[in-house]
């Protein structure tokens, strides 16, 4: 019992696939699933910019779709699929975003890099942009302090024209 | 997949392969990068404490009680520290004016600011810590009416300051601009006033502490001065002298140095840009883990960055120009009011480009600083530059204007020949090609130069411009060069990788040095074990850790020379030493006779040549006036009716002697340019005036720019030779693109609208009032 909120934080079991390996965990319901994947799991490359959904730093995959994991509860996502940055690619192969990012320097201190990331690959999942503006707009989820955007939008664009050709 | 899109916009090509991207770069987009938040208790021996900051509601007063009886109950919960039980530290001197160089956490029950930490919560986890840091309870007494949170309300406080930033004069005085002003055919007259904004950046302060069974200390937190905080450090934990600034002096002057028992690891800063530098909490994690034994790891949540780490504090500038029939300057005056802590020496150097801008006989700077009942400002990117040129620049509009003189042909009459305030010959300036490229980019000839005179699908559309300019200076930093035995060499020097390239940039310049590939070059960086590699401040550390690089790099291709010609069993053997070439990581000689390094190393009798260099301990000075300049030309678009301002195009050309990397240099331009624009329209950190809180914690209200607010933006790169300057020819690009930018945007705002505003940040609430009162 938290002495604070007199709510029981008991762990609870839930089941997540992570990165396609499957997971069974103990986890009070306070904990967010930000704080699950940095703190337990260990899994530091979603980044925590805000805690409150505002900056897009910790931006993960749920079920193919780009989620702010620092609002999501954990235990709400029982069987859940998350992908996260570690997830993406490989280092023989790396995610074609990835490679875009690399190739157009759309990052400096590289911070907001993985949730960028992240919700670009979504972005492109989702289908809808298809002009700089349309990504400029739904990109603006994702801050970045340093001011890459001209690139991350290129890079993004890069992506999507190389998917356009296949 | 989004295979039936139609793609109606083209990336733009990628740049060249044949320049190195960022060595860091695939950990980056991989998530491998480690920042200091990132550090599990597997990399600490398996213990890693979380602390969590427990903050003053109030701005004045005294800590009555601290009750943490029912959070030392709750589980997992190690420790409360606040100023009852925690140790007592030494007095520190910072370097940069830190607020710690007058004000140690945990000290005393003296209440200095909102926001102030109060106490830490110490747990095994950091759902137990924060629990518990929301149960502690802390009673106050009255705080203080006399207390004062804004320039408007200084209560006396104001008063001239002898030295600003990093020691610039805080009153100049070149000729006597008051008369000359009076006797001026054209005057211009205008106040500006910027509010705080907080640097924002994306990593919150972090750090983790841990003692040794010696005794020793290690922390690893992201700073822009390793040394420095190891420093502070040893001062304020009471370790000896070795451990103190002897330790430093001794660096730079000798290259010697002693057995040190504090230790800092600058990890990877998740940006930086001034405000992550002699925080409270380098202190605040080392106190806890002093006390529980264990290390301890403490992140700030973004509300606490309000009033744990620095910002920009507030401004109010009275500019004066006069000119002549031809619109020649006869004077400038720049009175400055700043915004200081009661706590902290920072002072903004607003003056730090005015001196330097334009030629005028008579330069008058006065500059005074307000202390007031906040966290104290500090240094954040184009510190002091950026708001002057906002006042200077703003006012130069006013005068074309007045004087009916294109703006661009206003400056081109006032462009300084010799550096201003010295008289010095400048080591070299492309600002007139700046000028000139800026210009034809965005169209300048084209427009309509008439205010209010041009629409484009209904909107307001208007072009302003300014002058970017921003001094070089270079540190002192110490270099060590190994080339080892397998033809691969290890690069020493302790400066900071803060998301400019540093580690990419300096790893070119070794390898270019030594004739090697890139790949044979590692660098190591960021930690105070390693020798000294100053503060990566002030657009410094290319020039300052680059130049010290150079010097033992050439040093150490000297030895490996003298010595291959000398070496029987090499092919270059009675080859003379001067006359060969290294380069991709093979010897050759003039007649062809070649070998690779890692051939020749592998017979070295000691199996490495070591070299180490210091320089810069002059701090660059030099005979010649060195500053960066450039240019910013941008096109706003203003709703008639909503009075919503987008920059549809900023163009910057800048000049900033030898660039080591063209994609990395162009993304720190387009950054600061951002940031301009953040300053321009977007940033301010809100003050509750009768509690003296900051009011918009968060990054929903404080605004910064997104994506969206970006539009077309882009970065021109003047090539530009410096090697007068400096052997190494670099000036150092990391904030001019701040300084200029909001003017050239308040100038097109005028052009558009035919307001003008004086007051960043430029919101249409200002817009609309300023129409109103038109
Ligand atoms: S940390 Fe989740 S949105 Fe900022
Ligand atoms: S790369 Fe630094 S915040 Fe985006």
């Amino acid at each position: 019992m938290d002495n604070a909120t007199g709510f029981s934080n008991a762990a609870l079991p839930i089941t997540l696939t992570i990165n396609g390996a499957e997971q069974r965990l103990a986890v009070e319901p306070r904990t967010t699933l930000l704080d699950l994947l940095r703190e337990t799991l260990h899994l530091t490359g979603t980044k925590k910019g805000c805690d409150h959904g505002q900056c897009g730093a910790c931006t993960v995959l749920v079920d193919g779709q780009r989620r702010v994991s620092c609002l999501a509860l954990a235990c709400a996502h029982d069987g859940a699929s998350i992908t996260t940055i570690e997830g993406l690619g490989t280092d023989d192969e790396l995610h074609p975003v990835q490679q875009a990012f690399l190739d157009y320097d759309a990052y400096q201190c590289g911070y907001c890099t993985p949730g960028q990331i992240c919700s670009a690959v979504g972005l492109l999942q989702e289908g809808h942009a298809r002009t700089r503006n349309e990504i400029r707009e739904l990109m603006s989820g994702n801050l970045c302090r340093c001011g890459a955007y001209a690139n991350i939008s290129d890079a993004i664009l890069s992506v999507l024209s190389q998917q356009e050709t296949v | 997949m989004a295979n039936a899109n139609n793609i109606s916009d083209l990336a733009s090509a990628a740049p060249p392969a044949s320049i190195p991207r960022r060595i860091e770069g695939r950990d980056k987009v991989r998530g491998r990068a480690r920042y200091a938040g990132d550090i599990t208790s597997q990399e600490m021996g398996g213990v890693l404490d979380v602390a969590v900051a427990v903050t003053s509601t109030q701005a004045s007063g005294q800590v009555l009680a601290i009750d943490d009886a029912a959070a030392l109950k709750m589980p997992g919960v190690r420790l409360v520290v606040s100023h009852e039980n925690a140790p007592r530290l030494h007095k520190i001197m910072s370097l940069t004016g830190a607020e710690i160089g007058d004000l140690l956490p945990l000290q005393d029950a003296k209440i200095h600011y909102a926001g102030q930490c109060l106490a830490l919560v110490v747990a095994d986890t950091l759902e137990h810590a924060r629990a518990a840091a929301a149960a502690v309870e802390v009673r106050y007494s009255a705080p203080d009416p006399q207390a004062a949170f804004t320039l408007a309300e200084d209560g006396g406080r104001t008063k001239d300051v002898a030295k600003v930033g990093g020691g610039d004069p805080g009153q100049v005085k070149i000729g006597e601009a008051r008369p000359a002003y009076e006797k001026a055919d054209f005057q211009v007259d205008m106040t500006f006033l910027t509010a705080p904004h907080h640097h924002n950046a994306m990593e919150p302060g972090a750090v983790v502490a841990a003692w040794d069974e010696d005794g020793g200390l290690t922390v690893q937190l992201p700073t822009q001065f390793s040394y420095g905080e190891a420093v502070i450090l040893g001062e304020a934990f009471g370790f000896g002298l070795k451990d103190r600034l002897p330790r430093l002096i001794s660096q730079v002057l000798g290259g010697f140095d002693f057995n040190h028992k504090v230790r800092v690891i600058a990890t990877l800063a998740g940006g930086s840009f001034g405000g992550k530098t002699s925080n409270v909490h380098l202190l605040l994690a080392p106190l806890a883990a002093k006390l529980t034994g264990r290390p301890v790891k403490l992140v700030l949540t973004r509300a606490q960055t309000f009033s744990l780490m620095p910002y920009r504090g507030e401004t109010q500038q009275r500019i004066r120009l006069g000119a002549d029939q031809n619109g020649q300057l006869q004077a400038i005056i720049q009175d400055a009011v700043l915004a200081k802590g009661t706590a902290g020496q920072f002072v903004e150097p607003t003056s730090e480009a005015t001196v330097k801008a334009y030629s005028s006989p008579n330069i008058l700077v006065h500059q005074q600083a307000a202390a007031l009942d906040l966290n104290a400002p500090g240094w954040m990117r184009g510190p002091g530059a950026c708001l002057g040129q906002f006042a200077l620049e703003s006012a130069m509009d006013m005068l074309a204007e007045k004087t009916g003189l294109d703006p661009l042909d206003l400056r081109l009459r006032n462009h300084a020949d010799v550096e201003p305030d010295t008289g010095k010959e400048w080591s070299s300036k492309s600002l007139i090609q700046c000028y000139q490229a800026g210009a034809a980019r965005i169209g300048w000839a084209d427009r309509d130069p008439r205010v209010a005179s041009m629409r484009e699908g209904g909107r307001l559309i208007g072009y302003g411009m300014a002058t970017a300019i921003y001094p070089v200076k270079q540190m002192p930093a110490v270099a060590c060069v190994i080339l080892g035995a397998d033809g691969q060499a290890v690069v020493q020097t302790a400066t900071q990788e803060i998301g400019q390239g540093m580690i990419t940039a300096l790893t070119q310049i070794a390898a270019e040095t030594l004739g090697l590939e890139l790949a044979a070059v590692r660098l190591e960086w960021g930690d105070s074990a390693l020798p000294y590699g100053g503060m990566t401040v002030g657009s410094m550390t290319t020039l300052s850790a680059g130049a010290a690089i150079q010097e033992a790099a050439q040093q150490v291709r000297q030895t490996l020379l003298k010595w291959v010609v000398q070496d029987p069993a090499s092919p270059l053997h009675g080859q003379p030493a001067d006359g060969l070439r290294v380069a991709q990581g093979r010897l050759v000689a003039p007649n062809g006779a070649s070998e690779a390094v890692a051939a020749a190393m592998a017979r070295h009798p000691d199996g490495s040549i070591n070299e180490e260099a210091i320089t810069g301990r002059t701090f660059g000075h030099s005979p010649y006036g060195r500053s960066a300049f450039g240019a910013q030309f941008v096109k706003v678009s203003v709703d008639p009716d909503t009075l919503h301002i987008q920059v549809e195009r900023l163009v910057g050309a800048y000049a900033g002697g030898r660039v080591i990397n063209p994609v990395l240099v162009r993304s720190q331009l387009l950054g600061a340019m951002v940031w301009g624009l953040g300053q321009a329209l977007l940033e301010e950190s809100s003050l509750d005036p009768r509690t003296g809180r900051w009011m918009n914690t968060n990054l929903a209200e404080a605004l910064v720019p997104t994506n969206a607010d970006i539009a077309n933006i882009e970065a021109i790169i003047i090539d530009e030779d410096d090697t007068r300057g400096h052997p190494l020819g670099v000036k150092g690009l990391g904030e001019i693109g701040i300084v200029g930018t909001s003017a050239a945007i308040a100038n097109a705002i005028y052009h558009a609208t035919g307001q003008r505003l004086t007051s960043l940040p430029m919101r249409l609430d200002k817009l609309l009032a300023a129409r109103l009162n038109a």
